[in-house]
């Protein structure tokens, strides 16, 4: 280490004498760095790791936005809203990340229920069981179990557990694409929509195992992740931020380790729309975002920004039976 | 890495179409980060606060001319330290005084400045200056810091040429009186970590 080396770095560790700061002042007074000393300050520039930081400068992005609006000429009201807005939007996001759905149709499971909890309409719900079980069921997701409840459920679609304990009886949770989970007293999160050929189990406490084809094939621990191939009927296990599977309870959608293709048709379900994306170059983009309270267009509006992509919305068409079909937006690359 | 880079593309042609959720989701990615460095020289909240808003107020500015080709992160590097060190300059500048009144009432010539805990340095004087009465301070502090002269402090508190020169000798005769008494007040300047590193 140089003598200007030692110098700042003294400065940086927050504990110095005059002649470091003298000395520093000298090197700062400097018309132009020398490069050597510039490489020293940048070795600390990069040295950061995106490391939490529970510090907010939102109050800073606030006065930047005040000091820009003051400063623009011919400023129309309505630009400036849209600051305010667009601000509102952006505050939750983070970037990028993925794996992907095979959007492969799977066949109706043969059930024999008699009651049935669905959301059809975009909401999630909260649940409680003849057992005492409680959970969250997601967005276009649907619970069905038998009268005389055996606990036994059939889901399809996405929803949270926390099932109650009975040593003498197992809880299944069964899906139509295939596996089933059976659980002795936990929390966890499943998402498996039919019509994608999804299935995901994310245990949050306690242990669970999924068999498949009557057979245990999974036994899994707290943290961890299970993913299914149904192409190959293999599980993939991996440990995961639990939280990032659990967001959705809160009305918060949050993509990490998601392809962009994958993230669409979690969006869809999101917001309750269909989405056609046709990206055949981008399909395996990584996503990291999240969202909270985004208007649809504003989360469109999001991805646009991070991806070559241009969106369409179409309006709800009305069907033959009267109804409306789903609001679709089509998504292609640029 | 990579990656990285294409998104700051990607969202510095979003910028410059003036796109401000890109703008946003850009401060974002490196605020928190422009913040941590500036206080690593700074060593104060709200100056490194001033740095990340003054950089950013940069980057909007200039929007038009950023470069999208080049690494984004190296000239966020170069804007972030040039506002650094003119704020550590500045404020240098303002601690000057202090400096100089350390050398006079309480380093010895034999004092290496390897020696002095430069903020320390600083407290002490702020806390020996605080001991004089209100007026006097003001008086001191007009001729010390703002390095006006004593015909000058008169006319601006409206008083006699004698009475701040009064003032000024008393101030310090005072402060040479409280070192003196009290030897904490320049001992606890000594660095004493330094030598033994």
């Amino acid at each position: 280490m140089n003598d200007h080396q030692r110098h700042i770095t003294n400065i940086t560790k927050g504990k110095y004498s005059l002649a470091d700061h003298n000395e520093v002042e000298r090197i700062f007074s400097e018309k132009k760095m020398n490069d050597v000393t510039q490489d020293f300050m940048k070795s600390h520039w990069n040295e950061f790791t995106e490391e939490k930081s529970d510090r907010s400068l939102e109050h800073v992005f606030k006065r930047l936005v005040r000091d820009i609006n003051a400063t623009k000429e011919n400023k129309t009201r309505k630009l400036r809203t849209t600051w305010i807005r667009t601000i509102a939007a952006a505050a939750s996001i983070i970037l990028i990340i993925g794996a992907y759905y095979l959007g492969k149709e799977m066949e109706e499971s043969q059930l024999v229920s008699s009651i049935v909890i669905e959301n059809t309409d975009g909401l999630r719900s909260r649940f409680t069981l003849p057992d005492g079980t409680s959970g969250w069921l997601g967005n276009n997701s649907v619970l069905k179990y038998t009268d005389g409840f055996s606990r036994k459920v059939d889901l399809d679609g996405q929803a949270y557990f926390d099932v109650t304990h009975d040593e003498e009886k197992t809880f299944v949770v069964s899906s139509a694409v295939g596996p089933e989970v059976i659980v002795h007293g936990t929390n966890f999160n499943v998402n498996s929509y039919a019509k994608e050929g999804s299935f995901e189990v994310v245990l949050e406490d306690g242990s669970i195992s999924i068999k498949n084809k009557g057979k245990d094939v999974v036994k899994m621990v707290p943290g961890e992740l299970a993913e299914y191939d149904v192409t190959t009927s293999k599980f993939k296990l991996s440990m995961v931020d639990v939280e990032d599977y659990l967001g959705w309870k809160e009305g918060k959608l949050i993509l990490k380790d998601r392809t962009l293709e994958e993230s669409c048709a979690l969006i869809g379900h999101y917001y309750n729309i269909d989405i056609i994306a046709n990206i055949p170059q981008l399909k395996s983009e990584n996503v990291r975002l999240i969202l909270d309270d985004e208007s649809l267009e504003e989360t469109l509006k999001i991805l646009e920004v991070l991806f070559p992509i241009n969106y369409r919305i179409e309006d709800p068409q009305k069907l033959d039976n009267g109804r409306f079909s789903k609001q679709k937006v089509i998504i292609k690359q640029k | 890495m990579e990656d990285q880079k294409h998104i700051d593309q990607r969202l510095l042609q979003q910028i410059q179409e003036d796109n401000q959720i890109a703008y946003k989701m850009l401060f974002d990615r490196y605020s928190i980060r422009l913040y941590q460095f500036a206080m690593k020289y700074l060593h104060d909240k709200n100056e490194a606060e001033d740095i990340v808003h003054e950089v950013f107020l940069r980057i909007w500015e200039k929007r038009s001319s950023i470069k999208s080709n080049t690494s984004f992160q190296s000239y966020l590097f170069t804007i972030a330290y040039n506002c650094i060190r003119q704020h550590f300059l500045k404020k240098s500048r303002e601690e000057k005084y202090k400096q100089l009144f350390a050398r006079e009432f309480l380093i010895d010539s034999e004092t290496d400045d390897e020696q002095v805990d430069y903020q320390e340095m600083l407290r002490k004087v702020d806390s020996i200056i605080n001991l004089l009465p209100e007026r006097r301070k003001e008086i001191f502090l007009l001729s010390r810091k703002e390095g006006l002269k004593n015909q000058e402090i008169a006319d601006q508190l409206g008083l006699s040429l004698q009475f701040v020169k009064n003032q000024l000798s008393i101030a310090r005769k005072f402060i040479v009186e409280e070192v003196k008494k009290n030897p904490t007040l320049s001992s606890l300047l000594f660095f004493y970590l330094f030598r033994g590193l």
